[in-house]
């Protein structure tokens, strides 16, 4: 019997090396992942011998055969993907192998999740203006009835979550040109 | 051109060592062994980043694919290319001569 171990660890996108790191510590204990799930969080690890392995996680929603191909006659193999993360793993030796070895792929990366960001928060910001008109025609404080003051509220907050979350990938993006990580 | 040279140059060591290798053809994988073996194992470009700088280097025209192996593309420089390697070597020679010029030997 496989003895297997299921754990749930959350991330950002601006610090990948959090789960890279996790999951080569999880690996050095004989602990290999063997699936992922729900945004690259959850981890299905099963028990064999320990071993040295790079693991990498990249953003690449529409992934080509060509580049799997590439990936695969070097060494990396594709362990898992999930909403448009990858996850990728390779076994070494000495010398600690890297997916990307110039910064300009991952800034490339971070603006196409910035598209997404600013999409959301585009519509969220139009949810708000729809929130706020729908009550125009009454007095502003009568108007925020519970559920209206408590939709405007969770709004709010996801507005100012995606913008912290555009200003962390921006932030990200400084520090990987200024090859300050 | 002079939008290319504005692009391109002075390249990074990845950026020239890829468009080197492509004095031959070859394929990703092929480009990454030749890097490493010139380099003496000092330069060991990532699959991630080789893939990404040939799709750039292919719209741009420094390079063309002369072939398929598989699902491996072969590329060649192309002359725009080949061009923009020479501008760099002798971007890099004045460098070396300027530098020993001021005492570096």
């Amino acid at each position: 019997m496989r003895q297997t171990l299921k754990t749930f660890k959350w991330w950002w996108s601006w610090t990948p090396e959090v789960i890279e790191d996790y999951l080569e510590a999880m690996a050095m204990q004989g602990w290999k992942v063997v699936k992922v799930g729900f945004g690259m969080s959850v981890f299905h690890f099963e028990k064999s011998q320990p071993e040295k392995i790079r693991y990498c996680v990249e953003y690449n929603p529409n992934v080509k055969g060509d580049y799997i191909t590439l990936l695969g006659d070097d060494g990396w193999q594709l362990i898992g993907q999930t909403t448009g993360w990858l996850l990728w793993h390779k076994p070494y030796e000495d010398k600690r192998p890297e997916l990307f070895t110039e910064p300009e792929a991952l800034i490339e990366r971070n603006y196409k999740l910035m598209k997404l960001l600013y999409a959301i928060l585009a519509i969220q910001i139009v949810n708000v203006i729809i929130q706020l008109t729908n009550h125009s025609y009454m007095d502003t404080y009568t108007a925020m009835d519970g559920l209206g003051l408590f939709l405007l509220i969770l709004i709010g907050m996801t507005l100012l979550f995606f913008s912290w979350a555009l200003y962390k990938i921006k932030d990200h993006n400084r520090r990987l040109r200024n090859h300050d990580l | 051109m002079d939008k290319m040279i504005k692009k391109y140059l002075p390249m990074t060591e990845t950026a020239f060592y890829i468009l080197l290798a492509l004095k031959e053809p070859l394929h990703g994988y092929g480009i990454i062994l030749k890097v490493e073996d010139l380099t003496e194992g000092r330069i060991r470009i990532g699959p991630g980043t080789i893939y990404g700088t040939l799709s750039k280097m292919e719209a741009d025209g420094l390079i063309i694919p002369v072939g398929q192996e598989d699902r491996r593309k072969i590329y060649l420089q192309s002359s725009i290319g080949s061009d923009l390697v020479k501008l760099e070597v002798t971007r890099l020679k004045e460098l070396i001569k300027n530098a020993e010029r001021c005492g570096e030997k």
